[in-house]
């Protein structure tokens, strides 16, 4: 199993998650995903979500704030979104996307096996 | 701006430009060009010339339907060329036209694909409408 397979298995694997996708911001596209069902399209989320990520990119480097994004949180009503920047050396340009059911989640628990995931990844 | 077909078609496809153009920020300019390289309808910035860009589409479509084909890919939906300066994405619309996207070179390719596919597919249905008026040499796609 690729380092990625793992990584997304290991994401659908936080309790509440209903969709996990490994997405390249430079171009919009999922390099892989999991989950997928006609009420949470991930290659639409990857392309959507991929324009909130350079949005905020755009908006800390217009601030001059030097720093990294840990994580994205969306709340929704009924669901948690959670956008991940990764930052390893082979890992550049990617972020991990968790869409969460806020009933079952564990916020705290899920943004914790996240940033352990992303040591995972490796492309 | 836009040479033959007939002038509703040419409306209809140029309605479909007109709403890729609005939900592409980084949009660049886009055209539509019969399988034969004739130019349908076209929405390019005045630097571009858009018979030479429709002609070369042509090609590329030609090019493309067969490399699927003998690839073991079935049918021709895209293709995406990335350079420095930007990406041009042509998109198969039916089997007598396609569709081309030029957009920068920091665009979102997953988003432009999201927008981009529905209007090839609605392009197709217009030129698809009337009846015998696209004609077109030999299609060599078949393996």
């Amino acid at each position: 199993m690729s380092s990625m397979d793992a990584a997304l298995n290991d994401m659908m694997g936080i309790e509440g998650a209903i969709g996990a996708a490994v997405v390249d911001y430079t171009s919009g596209m999922a390099l892989g995903m999991l989950g997928s069902s006609k009420s949470l399209d991930l290659q639409v989320a990857a392309a959507g979500n991929t324009e909130v990520v350079r949005a905020k990119l755009r908006t800390m480097e217009q601030l001059g704030l030097k720093e990294d994004i840990e994580d994205i949180l969306i709340s929704l009503s009924g669901q948690y979104h959670v956008i991940r920047p990764l930052s390893g050396r082979n890992a550049g340009g990617l972020f991990l996307y968790l869409a969460l059911d806020r009933n079952r989640a564990n916020l705290a628990l899920a943004r914790h096996r996240l940033k352990s995931i992303e040591s995972v990844v490796e492309v | 701006m836009a040479t033959p077909p007939t002038a509703p078609d040419v409306r209809a496809v140029l309605a479909e430009l007109a709403l890729l153009r609005g939900r592409l920020p980084g949009l660049v300019g886009s055209l539509v060009a019969s399988a034969d390289g004739l130019l349908v309808a076209h929405d390019l910035p005045p630097d571009l010339e858009p018979h030479g860009l429709a002609a070369l589409t042509a090609s590329q479509l030609g090019l493309s339907h067969r490399l699927a084909a003998a690839g073991g890919g079935g049918a021709f939906h895209e293709v995406v060329v990335r350079g420095d300066g930007g990406h041009v994405v042509v998109y198969s619309a039916g089997r007598t036209a396609s569709l081309t996207v030029l957009a920068g070179p920091a665009t979102n390719v997953g988003r432009l694909h999201l927008e981009s596919r529905p209007v090839a597919r609605a392009i197709a249905g217009h030129l698809a409408a009337p009846r015998g008026r696209v004609h077109h040499p030999e299609r060599k796609d078949a393996p």
